[in-house]
């Protein structure tokens, strides 16, 4: 684990500073960013002795130290950080739930679909019981209804709006789930796949 | 390619460096009663002689300035350990020690910025080795182009000295704020009638700006210094009191040296050299004063929101507005960046705290863009860095990348946690680099045992083969 877990332990911040054994000045270079200049103010104001020193030489040493730095190599540090990301325990559950909802979705998606592919036959079924019984509708109805092992409302030509509220239903847990953990991508991916 | 792998610290001492000595704290320790070494001479109870070379025995250590450097470099705290704990407590401790109201909304607004993603994080860490340095751009590329091709020592010394004039001008703000801290620092060690003449003449000197810094240079030339010259020579305060106005004079002096029109002068006496002017032509000497005048000089130097709350939070921590344990966390920050800054770590120094993708992390990176190759008879130059960055719940990672015309070597240590995916680790990192169009050449992915030390990385520190032989 990292070196510093316990960040509350003040206690444990390294008090090596004494005011009065340390008072050999810093030698800073001249001509530094903003951020040096203001904390050399800084030490100014509190009785840290800081000579700068702006000699040729040291302004030779920053004219070296600001050579150009490659594009791709800012990216490639970057893109180190990023990588080494994917080892925090939150990244990993919240990878894990992502990868779980994924899977859920595409389980849903799939019995979504074998769902339509159901509700294809049975309405086959019911039009052909309309077309078989001319005498009347209700025989017909209860014959899809039968045939679909599902509502009557289904049966009647509405399938495909049933199909989808069940699949949805099925990834509903999951997709909360990934929602309660953002970074859900998957999940995300997953809902899309459903509509 | 230079062997990184095999870094060591170098043996210290042969270079009439001094670390081989006994620190002062050790010497202090040491107070035993021993025999006079030399029974003719008179000797120190604790047995230590001036000289200490006459007979092996301890000397006095009269550091020299290097010889505080390294001391500092080895016992500061690290920079890393104290910003770590802080950014991965969200500086927690502070608020609760009551700091200030506006403190504590610059820790939240400081907190809020830091969150990124690795997109804006590429920004930010452009943004940072920006800052790090003042001689970048354009315009100093070509200056350095031209330093390399200068084959008279004349036209290099022009160059360096146009670069210190334009380094003072843009430090301007910076160097009459020191002239006016040293000057509140004299007053009050002055008697009351003196202290209130001088607080009536430095009210005079007016804010910065490129008109103003002839006004103040006469200010201080003609009736400041005089002034504080006269009460040391009435008093006879031949003490701290006149060092201090001695630094004044210092300070006056690089004031005085970054007025534009001397920036301008040295340029255009340097468009006297046929090598200077073929990169400079058609540009006038008022062309270059207009370029001088349109420049931002704070946030060419770096100056951004998240770098003035950070400052924000540390000028409040240091004035102890968070308890005294903090004040000394604040303290060792402080110190320890401006160790990084010495003229001792020809380097450059960039901190990245940041909230990456919700998780906290803090990096330092040390860069030496212009390293040799380290090959025998190589010339070739490439770009070293070390880096080591700290991140919540994984662990503390050290790096180190020599980057030379496309090709890479390099070397990561990991935390004990992740041993166990190694080969994962070796096949992403073979991925990032070509994806990056980076020729890896050698990568070496170990287990951090022990950290790797910035003097070991950058031998040439301990080496002093750039540093600056300061003595004040």
């Amino acid at each position: 684990m990292s070196q510093y877990d316990d960040v509350m332990n003040k206690k444990a911040v390294a008090l090596r500073y004494d005011e009065n054994k340390d008072v050999a000045p810093v030698i800073v270079a001249s001509g530094l960013g903003y951020m040096a200049e203001r904390i050399v103010e800084m030490a100014n104001e509190n009785g840290v002795p800081v000579y700068e020193d702006n000699s040729l030489a040291t302004v030779l040493t920053q004219l070296d130290l600001g050579t150009a730095i490659p594009e791709e190599l800012y990216q490639a540090i970057v893109d180190i950080y990023a990588y080494f990301l994917k080892y925090n325990p939150q990244k990993i559950k919240e990878a894990e739930e992502a990868e779980a909802a994924k899977r859920a979705a595409e389980e849903a998606a799939r019995e979504a679909e074998n769902a339509e592919a159901e509700d294809e036959a049975a309405g086959d079924g019911t039009a052909v019981g309309i077309g078989a019984g001319t005498e009347g509708g209700a025989a017909a109805g209860k014959a899809a209804k039968a045939a679909s092992g599902r509502t009557a409302k289904a049966a009647s030509g509405r399938t495909a709006k049933a199909a989808p509220g069940r699949a949805a239903k099925a990834a509903r847990p999951t997709v909360a789930a990934a929602k309660a953990k953002p970074a859900g991508k998957a999940a995300a991916a997953g809902k899309q796949k459903q509509k | 390619m230079s062997n990184i792998l095999k870094v060591t610290t170098p043996t210290v001492g042969y270079d009439n460096s001094i670390n081989n000595k006994p620190s002062p704290s050790q010497q202090a320790e040491d107070l035993s009663i021993k025999n006079p070494v030399e029974a003719n001479k008179v000797g120190r109870a604790d047995g230590r002689t001036e000289s200490g070379n006459n007979d092996g025995g301890k000397g006095v250590a009269y550091d020299s300035n290097f010889g505080s450097f390294v001391q500092s470099l080895r016992d500061l705290p690290k920079l890393n350990e104290i910003m770590s704990k802080m950014i991965f407590g969200g500086m927690a401790n502070i608020v609760e020690s009551g700091i200030g109201k506006g403190t504590a909304a610059d820790i939240q607004a400081f907190f809020q910025m830091l969150e990124m993603s690795p997109e804006k994080l590429n920004e930010f860490l452009k943004a940072q080795m920006a800052g790090a340095n003042r001689l970048q751009g354009p315009l100093f590329d070509v200056l350095r182009q031209i330093m390399d091709e200068a084959t008279t020592v004349e036209l290099k010394a022009g160059v360096l000295d146009l670069l210190k004039k334009y380094n003072d001008m843009s430090s301007g703000k910076h160097i009459l704020e020191n002239i006016k801290g040293t000057l509140e620092e004299i007053e009050a060690r002055m008697f009351r009638n003196d202290r209130d003449g001088l607080e009536r003449l430095a009210m005079r000197l007016k804010q910065h700006s490129m008109d103003a810094n002839a006004a103040n240079t006469r200010l201080l030339k003609e009736q400041i210094i005089p002034y504080m010259g006269k009460y040391v020579a009435d008093n006879r305060e031949l003490g701290k009191l006149r060092d201090l106005v001695t630094l004044v004079a210092f300070n006056t002096a690089r004031y005085e040296s970054g007025n534009i029109d001397n920036v301008v002068q040295a340029f255009w006496r340097l468009m006297d050299f046929p090598t200077f002017r073929k990169h400079f032509k058609g540009m006038t000497a008022e062309g270059f004063r207009e370029m001088l005048l349109n420049v931002d000089y704070d946030r060419a130097a770096g100056k951004n929101e998240l770098a003035d709350k950070l400052l924000n939070i540390m000028q409040a921590g240091v004035k102890g507005e968070a308890g005294i344990e903090n004040r000394e966390a604040f303290i060792n920050v402080m110190r320890s960046m401006l160790v990084n800054e010495s003229v001792y770590m020809p380097l450059m120094h960039v901190m990245l705290p940041v909230i990456l993708d919700g998780v906290p992390m803090f990096s330092e990176m040390w860069v030496d863009p212009d390293e040799e190759s380290g090959n025998p008879g190589s010339d070739e130059r490439g770009v070293k860095l070390l880096i080591k960055f700290d991140m919540k719940d994984v662990g503390f990672f050290d790096m180190m990348l020599y980057y030379e015309k496309g090709k890479i070597d390099m070397l990561i240590h990991y935390p004990e946690e992740l041993s166990g995916h190694e080969s994962d680790i070796r096949d992403n990192i073979r991925k990032i680099m070509s994806r990056n169009k980076l020729e890896l050449e050698y990568l070496g992915v170990e287990q951090n045992k022990v950290p790797i030390q910035v003097s070991a990385a950058f031998p040439k520190i301990f080496e002093r083969r750039n540093s600056i032989n300061v003595t004040i």
